[in-house]
């Protein structure tokens, strides 16, 4: 099978998981992606959750041991260049000049810093496209701020539409970070219009993306209810408009929940039956959508006397099976095994370089003529330095003896203990 | 393609079938670099029109989907009685027309009108069909009978939310739509990014469970790597939710913040030996945020989110929509659009959140069911007075 991205080239700046997660789902479409890393600062993913144990048993490279790095990188390859030494800047902007595409995700001021803004880039390849994906963008007070992903839930006004209907706002919090998830998918997709672009146009140009405004356009109608109406939006539970009930209650089984949305009388009835409460079909406190709305306190307890005596998975199969919108609240854990998405191919096993096998989830969509795919893993720090520098780049055996003695070039991180 | 195009994606025709948010969104994400993209709707609007919460007034005086006037932007409208032989007959010209389809009727439903993927590929070969659905084309959920709760159950993401004693929480408004939208406007851009030099179609199969476990993917891989089955946190780590004087702040101190936070607070307490580890940290974190809750609450979100961002804490206030439209980082960036819409309003919309430089992006109301009807046949599909007239009088449009 071919294909969608062979021949596209990226100069790969990204980091953590928004911008690496993007650049990792174009790698897997077929398009060269050339990580840079450097000594002194690779990809800050490379030291998240290296396994189980005390640090001291684990390997002596643990930057090569993330699961979490193992995942957003695979199929890329990986240099090591410190780009605060004029001949690492001086090597990458070769690089550049040979690339499609130039994608990172610092905070913002990092790349101009460096001496390698968007206006350099276009020196050095005029027909550079180049990605930032940034928390808030470029320009404005607020864009050299700090974000965790999960922040800008708060600051893009989603969690303030998020949460219970009498607590706190909730956010998707630290092992979500749901911004930074969908930002790496939009970035990818904005990314390949920009190309496009170039390749009607001969002009290359800066995507100035942010994540913050990208969320706030994920709640336009509740945005729209503001600026047209006048109305706050609120936290709402899970309740949504054309269901009741709508929402989550408790099975058999250690934090087992079953999520159960019906629409309309007919299927309230057989609901009713399918949980043996016929009776309530024409109760009038739960007999119309809108009274059934009205008592969602009461209803819970009633449909939890039924979900409560039986795990998640029989009350969804149940259900289903009287054709109720039903299913399991499912683990992280669980999906790994979940038999949906072993058939269609959505998990891969890979032996990773030096952290052993890990299960990649693949992608969000399928495609028929050109299926994403991956072929190898993650890199480890500078695997591919010599082999980049030396066959695209043209350097000499002695240029790159060089930039190693100088230290511009390392496969192990500086000022961490190799043991 | 011509060389004086000016848009990214002006060269290109989609067309957007079905009442669903997550194709109205991928929908959206390609007229806003500029291709065209028509809507098929049911006669009056159908479902989508008339969808909650609904805002402001129509030239009726009917309230009009809130999600109709923000994501169908700078599309066009045909009305269509799909149903009918004449609808179909309009449907097969307009996939001719057409270089894309996003599909959220089912391939099915197309499939029973003599449109199936199929047939579609034989006749138009450079077609890119996107079809998106809870489960995808196969798999043994391909039937099981879906909403958005019960998908973003399935997929894990709402193990992640909420409170551990409580229910299990959806995000707010209709993410696992618009996450479903971002995966297939992405591999739109894969597909035709390959056809531009292919000249070949493809299908395109978007699950949205797929893309609720792809957005929440770390729980999983943690869980492989460790053994430690994640579930919801709520309060109870570094991750916290604080009453301010007039609203919430949204705190992360990891490792490298934990000074600021000890310096932007001045609390002495938080120099105890107890947390000076990050194992201690996690272990006394809700004495922590006892600590410092006090602090919070008195005094406002905007200063706690200066002052935080100045000492080096990446902490965000959470924003009501009010807080949005004041915003001076939005303000600075053009955020808002203001649009008269052909519905009685006139408001601020969420404009794009991004700027691709030298390149000016179009900006345009969500058209009226129908708006282009008249359009659409006579102009793009080449149709006579007297066809148009034979479905008008077949009330097919």
């Amino acid at each position: 099978m071919e294909q969608a991205l062979k021949g596209i080239r990226i100069a790969d700046l990204t980091i953590i998981t928004a911008g690496a997660c993007a650049t990792q789902m174009l790698a897997d479409l077929g398009a060269e992606v050339i990580k840079v890393e450097s000594g002194t600062y690779p990809d800050p993913f490379r030291y998240w959750q290296q396994g189980p144990g005390d640090v001291a048993d684990g390997p002596p490279d643990p930057w090569n041991c993330s699961p979490s790095f193992n995942m957003v990188n695979r199929n890329k390859r990986g240099i090591s260049l410190d780009l605060k030494h004029p001949a690492g800047r001086d090597t990458f902007l070769k690089l550049v000049a040979k690339s499609d595409a130039v994608t990172e995700n610092f905070r913002q001021g990092v790349m101009d810093r460096l001496g390698i803004g968007y206006e350099t880039l276009r020196e050095a390849n005029p027909g550079i496209v180049m990605l930032s994906l940034g928390s808030q963008g470029s320009g404005g007070p607020e864009s050299h701020y700090g974000s965790y992903g999960s922040t800008l839930d708060a600051l893009s006004g989603l969690m303030g539409v998020t949460g219970y209907e009498d607590s706190h706002p909730i956010w998707s919090s630290g092992e979500v970070n749901y911004p930074d998830q969908v930002a790496s998918i939009f970035g990818a997709g904005i990314l390949l219009a920009a190309l496009r672009q170039r390749a009607k146009s001969g002009r290359g140009t800066h995507i100035d993306l942010s994540q913050r405004e990208l969320i706030t356009t994920m709640i336009g109608e509740q945005v729209l209810e503001y600026t047209i109406d006048g109305r706050q939006p609120r936290q709402q539970g899970n309740a949504r408009p054309e269901f009741a009930p709508n929402d989550c209650y408790r099975c058999a089984g250690e934090d087992g929940w079953v999520a159960i949305s019906v629409s309309g009388d007919e299927e309230w009835r057989r609901f009713t039956a399918a949980i043996e409460r016929p009776e309530l079909a024409t109760d009038e406190r739960f007999a119309t959508h809108l009274a059934r709305r009205g008592h969602a306190r009461e209803l819970r307890d009633i449909i939890e006397v039924w979900t409560s005596s039986r795990d998640k998975q029989e009350a969804m199969e149940a259900l289903q099976h009287a054709g109720i919108r039903a299913g399991a609240v499912r683990t992280g854990a669980e999906l790994l095994g979940d038999p949906h998405l072993n058939d269609r191919g959505y998990y891969v096993p890979i032996e990773n370089t030096r952290a052993g096998h890990q299960t990649l989830r693949l992608a969000p969509y399928h495609l028929s003529e050109t299926p994403p795919r991956v072929e190898r893993p993650a890199p480890t720090l500078g695997q591919d330095t010599e082999h980049v520098l030396r066959d695209l780049l043209g350097l000499s055996d002695g240029e790159i003896e060089h930039l190693t003695r100088e230290g511009v070039i390392a496969n192990s991180p500086k000022g961490r203990r190799v043991r | 393609m011509t060389a004086t195009a000016a848009l990214p994606l002006d060269d290109l025709v989609a067309l957007e079938l079905g009442d669903t948010i997550a194709t109205a969104y991928a929908g959206k994400l390609l007229a806003d670099l500029g291709a065209t993209v028509i809507r098929v709707d049911a006669l009056g609007g159908g479902a989508f029109y008339r969808s909650e919460p609904l805002v402001g007034r129509d030239a009726e005086g009917f309230k009009v989907s809130a999600a109709w006037l923000h994501l169908n932007r700078g599309k066009q409208s045909i009305t269509c009685a799909l149903d009918t032989a004449g609808g179909q007959e309009i449907l097969g010209r307009l996939f001719a027309s057409a270089d894309i389809v996003i599909d959220g009727l089912g391939l099915d439903v197309l499939s029973g009108w003599g449109f199936s993927y199929a047939q579609l590929h034989e006749s138009f070969p450079r077609l890119v069909v996107t079809a998106i659905t809870p489960f995808g084309q196969n798999g043994p959920y391909r039937d099981v009978q879906a909403s958005d709760l019960v998908i973003g159950a399935l997929g894990g993401l709402l193990n992640m939310v909420g409170f551990p004693e409580r229910e299990p929480l959806s995000l707010g408004g209709s993410q696992v739509q618009y996450a479903g939208g971002l995966s297939a406007f992405t591999a739109m851009m894969a597909a035709i990014t390959y056809r531009d030099h292919s000249e070949r179609g493809q299908l395109i199969d978007v699950s949205l469970m797929e893309t609720v476990a792809f957005v929440e993917w770390k729980s999983g891989a943690y869980y492989e790597a460790d053994g430690r089955v994640r579930r919801r946190v709520g309060n109870h780590s570094h991750w916290l939710v604080l009453p301010a004087l007039d609203g919430y702040v949204a705190l992360v101190y990891q490792d490298q913040n934990f000074p600021g936070l000890q310096k932007l607070t001045g609390i002495e307490e938080l120099h105890d030996e107890r947390f000076a580890t990050r194992p201690g940290r996690a272990k006394y974190a809700d004495e922590i945020r006892e600590l410092v809750a006090p602090w919070f609450a008195a005094r406002t979100k905007l200063d706690i989110y200066r002052d935080g961002q100045s000492e080096g804490i990446p902490l965000g206030f959470v924003a009501t929509i009010d807080d949005l439209l004041n915003s001076p980082q939005y303000e600075a960036r053009g955020f808002w659009q203001s649009l008269d819409q052909p519905v009685a309003v006139q408001a601020r919309y969420p404009g794009l959140p991004y700027h691709l430089s030298g390149i000016e992006l179009p900006s345009s109301s969500a058209p009226l069911p129908g708006a282009q009807t008249g359009f659409i046949l006579r102009e793009r599909l080449g149709l006579s007075p007297e066809e148009i007239d034979h479905y008008r009088a077949e009330e097919v449009i």
